[in-house]
């Protein structure tokens, strides 16, 4: 093994000696340098490796023959491989990076560069605090240095800052060692973490600790004394700043790490709280950014704190574990896709996020881009989702539930100003600008990027928990993003061979729930793939956004435990979020989708959280059929996150608009299978937790009136929309209350009606959103009042879409009268007539959206414009027919259907229905779907054959043979009436769809906003501010932590 | 099904019954109506000179398939809602086929026929048309709220859906109808009833066929002859739907006619006294009054069982 | 406590108070100086052993009782350490004010604001 001592040998030597070798010309110069860093990383990547795989032993290296304190020493363990391999790699991507600026300014730079590594891996080595204290501060020079060279105002101005503010620091830092060593007489870290136990002035030893952590809560730039640090970020050199946020950052935090163990656990807290808060504060305050390097800045300090924190409460908590898998994959994580990031803001000069689109004609920076946004904002299968699972788990066993809630906040805070950045930069116009893409600069961005990959892999692997089968539908997908360059109908017929063999294979391994929800989810992506073969235009990357998608719908069937849910249910999120965001003008819509799911997904993990925490050992579903006081809680927190899923009534308001912008032949996806994701986690948590009660609150009884109020007001606000899609986006949330109503029943009756109901939907949604695709795809416009007499021209969707309302509407003799009349008898049988009454009500009210939708769009005056459209493409109408087939099989056959169900619901709940031959019973009534369905069809063919003999030739008419007031219309835009249709019922029940939800969500956002606007006006830009905070923090926390005893 | 042909036949029986009491029950109601404005008023038998004349009609225009439906599926609403109650207490020959459904399938049926109807008007391209069914749709939904609510009423306190049984558990006397058991809900019932009887003053969707054009102007002929003859059966089912659910139902067919009849004669001469609500108004007058009733029918049974 | 402990924390506030009022640049450079100052004062203060002699070993004596008769030499070690970073760190700082005040041709702390928020 290379003794590290020649990492700072290498370095240094290679600084000595570059004025010489420049002599020889830059290019020699400059080999030199790069050879010294390779160098310098391969010695740290050996001691990596051999740490790894050949049970290396930590090591510990002294100078000078001479034992501390007199000479330098240096501790090598794993960890510290592990930092210096991580920080040596970035230095070398850095130098790539920064190669050109490198080389203008000569040797001087190079020089700087060498000391800032030489620094930073001194940091990490050091074993000793006043070597930490040295090199600390070779790396701030080092650095200062650096930015000064670039002359530019800010950067100079954010490097004057950077220095005082790190002056402070080294003040309190030397003050505390000075102390420190005083007390202890010691200065390497593990003997001094021995004799503080024996130490008596306790209040001395408290100060002197007190100094050095607080110097280095200043370099960890922790709110509120880190103005400076996110104006320098703001101002320098992007190649630098992206540099310092990682390789700076991760070598002070691993420094701040090895003295953790010498101070006190009242310290230790106040590591954690201040942590916490700057993770909070600071992603709260980068919601009102629009630099990105600001938002980036933003989010840098929020990470540190976080990570700060968490490695704190691995130390507070004496839990080693936790530190390799939290603290170090949430920094990696941190690491890897800010100095990317960072990197990437220097090739796109731009300093608002607005005019990012610009980013899009490099798809390799695109794509790196992508998935250093999705790292930070903590998706899996990146580090930094990995990191916050096993911290909020251990939180959770430690019931700190506080500390989670507040985790989960500043996440959701970061991905709300991340995602923005993302969804703007991928769709908005941009001015053509030309841009510089350096290949150098690129190459690097590119190893950071796949190095960013490689520990997610690694985590993943890891902390892999359950059998390859679950990750099993995720691979079409990403297959197809690496086969992007396919041509489209290629990849639509692969994707539907896959859905095709999945189904084939594996279907049939399954039982019970998940087969019932699966079968639903193949059966229905195949259908509905179908008609994405219509697609013309090139997408590189939307089938394999969708079969993501259509997988991760799939896993979350097939997980057997929280976390194997959880990679779902996030996956689903952010792949459905990407696919709606593909629509037109859907920024504000798709935002507010994913906020809100993003949010659900956050409320779900919390009471996944709470129900862990009373058997921290098993990740299975089995935590929640523990009974336990956290049960109720945990119960109301995860259904809160389905609801959401489902756009129940208050957490609705994104649906229309996600419905409605999202491309036409993804909505049906969305809203006929996406939807029904929520309906599984409702299962799987009412199989397993039941629905808690308490002597005073029976859940089921909210639960049931959250069902019910959401099919009405869903229903209600329907009937008033203008635009096709967002009336049956409204029609999904009432249809979708009625499940969760009849769910929360937890009868045999009531499940085999929430399961009808389920299939009735996924069935007609599916038909009645691919035929007003095809009618958008002919017609261009989704508002209905614009169409009109479309019938003739397009008959096969008109006859679909009638199909859709009859069964929709609930009117026999199609399934929809199954469905609802599975429910009343289930509603009854209970005794909860009022809900009964609510959800009559909101189905009768289904009828007015039914008819006006069929009416505005196919009946009426047909309009000059579309005299010439033809009928939708038999890319759309093949999958509505087959659809509709599978409708009338199960309206002649409704036992075919609720056998099946049965057949799942019987082992939990008993038998809700019972048969004699084709007719179906229930402990309240009887029906018979097969009769009524030849009964009606007989009377049916009956009358229709009278007409047919008594009228056999019948006078066909053109369009304005009618009588308008005994006048001939000319116009058809004036006879059209459609426009407002339900305007009366308006004005007596509007006071029903008054938006209080919409209101609600709006202040709340306004009021985040604002708070956030406030907060960071406290960064004035004035230096003496900024040192006033450090002064004064250090004031407060001094009688926080030590002046109370 | 052996006995599928016997059914078959009784409820042709009953189809002939049922068409002829409501033709003549229209001609009794022009009658009343005439009487009371001061005129003498058309024969009784007048349905049956107005159906034959239209189907005699040679000339038959069509605006396109929907609209040549939409009679028909009117027509095959009021036959099927029909065929699924049962009629007559007690007799073989008046069960029709009631064993397909329960009260649900009857009540969810009454649409089927209203929106095939509505469908086919809206094809004519008449702009009253929509406007006609945009009225009547909108006040259905809010007139079904009481209905439904006294019907789920009804469910509680009998435990069943079944219109037999339910008709059933009313024998034996007068006190032993839901009008006496259960007087609320019937309240609510019957104030349901009057909207979906549309007389007056819930009659505005009517309004556009008098101005006179809207769904019935623009269908003639053999369609309009369709509709005539609906027209009978769907108010007697409606009839007899009401009179079994609270009414004790009948047990034979006098007892029929004498209810059904009074029956209606609430609806007309509540139509024929009261001026005519706007749309606003009758929703709201349906959404207060008439669904407070039921809520109470119904919270009563909520707290009782 | 003794009288240069306190000296070099008066110091210290004395440079803390100078880098709160003045709006100077180079002022405020000097004032940090003046806190490191201070604070050299106390730490080497601090490895102070009333009535032991410098840890220069230049007799006999000294090498063989060194212990007890030596002030203990890590602080002044440390101390000179920090005294040649804390002047580099001030020669960078005035470089910066240099380069800032050819950008904008004042020396007032309040005139680079604009980075903010």
């Amino acid at each position: 093994m290379v003794n590290p001592l020649y990492i700072v040998a290498i370095l240094l030597g290679t600084g000595f000696l570059l004025p010489l070798i420049s002599k020889a010309g830059r290019r020699v110069a400059l080999t030199v340098f790069f050879m010294s860093l390779i160098a310098v990383s391969a010695i740290s990547y050996q001691w990596l490796w051999s740490f790894l795989f050949d049970g290396q032993a930590p090591a510990m290296f002294y100078t000078a023959g001479v034992e501390p304190p007199l000479s330098i020493n240096f501790l090598l363990g794993f960890k510290e491989a592990i930092f210096i391999t991580a920080v040596n790699l970035i230095a070398v991507v850095g130098a790539i990076y920064m190669s050109t600026q490198i080389k203008e300014t000569g040797y001087k730079a190079m020089i700087l560069f060498l000391l800032m590594v030489l620094g930073l891996n001194g940091l990490i080595l050091t074993a000793d605090i006043f070597n930490l204290f040295v090199f600390l501060e070779i790396t701030s020079i080092a650095t200062f240095s650096l930015v000064g060279m670039d002359l530019k105002l800010n950067s100079l101005t954010g490097g004057l800052k950077y220095m005082i503010a790190g002056g402070l620091a080294s003040v309190f830092l030397l003050l505390g060692i000075i102390i420190l060593y005083s007390l202890t007489g010691t200065l390497g870290i593990e003997s001094m973490s021995q004799y503080v136990l024996n130490v008596d002035n306790v209040k001395l030893l408290s100060i002197g600790s007190f100094l050095l952590i607080f110097s280095f809560i200043i370099e960890m730039k922790q709110f509120p004394s880190n103005g400076w640090a996110i104006d320098a970020y703001d101002g320098v050199n992007p190649g630098i700043t992206g540099l310092a946020s990682a390789t700076g950052t991760a070598a002070v935090f691993y420094s701040l790490y090895k003295i953790m163990p010498i101070v006190s656990d009242e310290i230790l807290s106040m590591i954690i709280f201040i942590g916490s808060l700057t993770f909070v504060v600071s992603n709260l305050m980068g919601l009102m950014q629009t630099s990105p390097r600001r938002m980036l800045g933003y989010s840098s300090v929020a990470q540190m704190g976080l990570v700060m924190a968490a490695a704190a409460w691995s130390v507070f908590s004496q839990n080693e574990g936790l530190f390799f898998a939290a603290v170090l994959p949430l920094l990696l994580n941190h690491f890897f896709a800010k100095a990317g990031l960072f990197w990437i803001t220097g090739i796109i000069k731009k300093n608002d996020y607005r005019k990012w689109g610009v980013i899009r004609e490099n798809k390799v920076l695109l794509g790196i881009f992508i998935v250093m946004v999705l790292a930070l904002t903590g998706m899996p299968p990146f580090p930094g989702f990995w990191g916050k699972w096993n911290l909020v788990l251990d939180l959770s066993a430690n019931f700190e539930f506080f500390w989670i809630f507040i985790i989960l906040l500043g996440s959701l805070f970061e991905a709300g100003y991340m995602l923005k950045w993302l969804g703007v930069t991928l769709k908005k116009t941009y001015e053509k600008d030309i841009v510089a893409y350096d290949s150098y600069k690129v190459l690097a961005i590119e190893i950071v990027n796949i190095m960013l990959l490689i520990v997610s892999f690694y985590y993943f692997f890891r902390q892999n928990h359950t059998h390859m089968g679950y990750y099993l539908p995720y691979t079409a997908g990403l297959a197809l993003l690496g086969l992007r360059f396919l041509p489209e109908k290629i990849k639509g017929v692969l994707s539907l061979a896959s859905i095709f063999l999945y189904g084939y294979l594996f279907l049939t391994h399954q039982s019970g729930f998940p087969l019932f929800f699966n079968a639903m989810f193949v059966f229905g992506a195949f259908v509905l793939t179908i008609a994405t073969l219509n697609r013309k235009k090139k997408s590189s990357t939307f089938y394999g956004l969708l079969m993501l998608m259509i997988g991760s719908l799939i896993a979350l069937v097939n997980a057997e435990n929280i976390l194997n849910f959880f990679i779902s249910w996030e996956i689903m999120t952010v792949t459905s979020y990407l696919l709606i965001h593909r629509g037109r003008d859907s920024e504000k819509e798709s935002f507010s989708y994913i906020m809100f799911s993003l949010g659900g997904a956050f409320l779900i993990l919390m009471g996944f959280a709470l129900a862990y925490s009373e058997n921290p050992q098993a990740l299975g579903y089995g935590i929640f059929s523990i009974a336990n006081e956290n049960s109720m809680t945990a119960f109301i927190l995860i259904s809160l996150g389905f609801l959401i899923k489902t756009a129940a009534l208050g957490v609705h308001i994104w649906i229309a608009g996600a419905y409605s912008k999202a491309e036409d032949d993804v909505t049906p996806f969305i809203s006929a299978l996406l939807s029904k994701a929520g309906i599984f986690g409702f299962v799987m948590l009412l199989l397993t937790m039941g629905i808690p009660r308490t002597e005073y609150i029976d859940l089921a009884y909210i639960l049931s009136w959250i069902g019910a109020l959401t099919a009405l007001i869903g229903t209600m606000m329907a009937i008033h929309e203008e635009n096709a899609k967002r009336l049956l986006a409204y029609s999904s949330m009432g249809q979708v209350g009625y499940i969760i109503l009849a769910l929360s029943i937890m009868s045999g009756l009531g499940w085999t009606a929430a399961m009808f109901q389920m299939i009735n939907h996924f069935l007609i949604k599916g038909v009645l959103f691919l035929a007003i695709a095809g009618v958008i795809f002919r017609t261009g416009t989704a508002d209905m009042y614009k169409m009109g007499g479309l019938i003739k021209k397009m008959p096969w969707s008109f006859t679909a879409v009638m199909f859709g309302i009859i069964a929709i509407s609930g009117v026999p003799p199609l399934t929809g009268f199954g469905a609802k009349w599975l429910l009343y008898e289930a509603l009854i049988e209970k005794g909860w007539y009022l809900q009964t009454g609510a959800a009559f009500f909101a189905s009768t009210v289904a009828f007015l959206y039914c008819f006006r939708l069929i009416h505005a769009i196919f009946l009426g005056q047909p309009k000059n414009e579309f005299r010439n459209v033809k009928e939708a493409p038999a890319w759309f109408i093949v999958p509505q027919y087959i659809l509709i087939m599978v409708i009338f099989l199960f309206s002649v056959f409704p036992k075919l259907l609720i056998e099946q169900i049965t057949r799942i619901v019987e082992p939990v709940f008993g038998q809700g229905v019972t048969w004699t031959d084709g007719t179906a019973y229930t402990s309240l009534g009887y029906w018979n779907g097969t009769t009524v369905m030849i009964i009606v069809g007989t009377i049916f063919v009956v009358l229709t054959a009278g007409l047919l003999i008594k009228m056999p030739k019948i006078q066909k008419v053109k369009q304005f043979n009618i009588v308008f007031s005994a006048e001939r219309p000319e116009t058809p835009e004036l006879t059209h009436f459609a426009y407002e249709f339900f305007r009366p019922y308006r004005r007596a029940l509007g006071w029903m769809i008054a938006p209080y939800a919409k209101n609600f969500w709006a202040a709340v956002s306004e009021w985040t906003y604002t708070i956030s606007d406030s907060l960071r006006k406290i960064y004035t830009g004035n230096t003496q501010t900024y040192i006033f905070y450090i002064l004064m923090m250090s004031v407060v926390l001094f009688y926080v932590t030590v002046g109370v005893k | 099904m052996d006995n599928f042909w016997t059914t078959l036949l009784y409820a042709f029986l009953s189809m002939f019954v049922i068409f002829n009491y409501g033709m003549l029950l229209g001609g009794v109601v022009y009658k009343i109506i005439a009487r009371v404005h001061g005129r003498f008023g058309p024969p009784v038998w007048q349905p049956y000179v107005n159906l034959l004349k239209v189907m005699g009609v040679r000339t038959a225009i069509s605006h396109g398939i929907m609209f040549w439906l939409g009679p028909v599926f009117r027509f095959a609403g009021g036959i099927g809602l029909f065929l699924f109650m049962p009629v007559v207490f007690g007799s073989v020959w008046m069960q029709n086929f009631s064993f397909s459904g329960d009260l649900l399938l009857v009540i969810y049926f009454i649409f089927f026929g209203q929106l095939g109807m509505a469908l086919g008007a809206a094809e004519s391209g008449h702009p009253y048309s929509p406007m006609g069914i945009m009225r009547g749709l909108a006040q259905v939904t809010v007139s079904e709220v009481p209905f439904a609510l006294a019907v789920i009423a009804l469910a509680a306190q009998h435990g069943t859906l079944s219109i037999t049984e339910i008709v059933a558990a009313q024998q034996g006397g007068i006190g032993n109808w839901n009008m006496m058991t259960n007087p609320v809900a019937t309240l609510a019932g019957m104030m349901a009833f009057l909207g979906m009887m549309m007389h007056a003053p819930f009659n505005l969707h009517l309004a556009p066929q008098e101005i006179p054009v809207g769904p019935p102007t623009e269908y003639h002929s053999n369609f309009l002859g369709y509709m005539q003859a609906n027209r009978a059966f769907f108010a007697s089912a409606k009839l007899i739907l009401f009179m079994n659910l609270f009414f004790g139902g009948a047990t034979n067919i006098p007892v029929l006619v004498g209810k059904t009849f009074t029956l209606y004669m609430f609806a007309v001469f509540v139509g024929v006294v009261n001026p005519r609500f706007t749309l606003e108004n009758s929703i709201r007058w349906f959404i207060r009054i008439p669904t407070a009733t039921g809520i109470i029918a119904v919270l009563i049974y909520t707290f009782k069982n | 406590m003794n009288i240069i402990h306190i000296i070099g924390f008066i110091l210290m506030i004395i440079g803390f108070w100078g880098l709160l009022t003045q709006k100077n640049m180079i002022k405020i450079v000097l004032a940090l100086a003046i806190v490191e100052t201070g604070l050299q004062l106390v730490m080497v203060t601090f490895g102070f052993i009333k009535g032991h002699t410098a840890p220069i070993l230049d007799s006999s004596e000294l090498v063989k009782g060194a212990a007890e008769m030596i002030v203990d030499p890590v602080p002044q070690a440390l101390v000179l350490t920090a005294i040649v970073i804390g002047v580099a760190v001030n020669a960078l700082m005035l470089t910066f004010v240099i380069r800032l005040y050819q950008k904008k041709k004042t020396l007032s702390i309040t005139e680079y604001k604009d980075l903010k928020w």
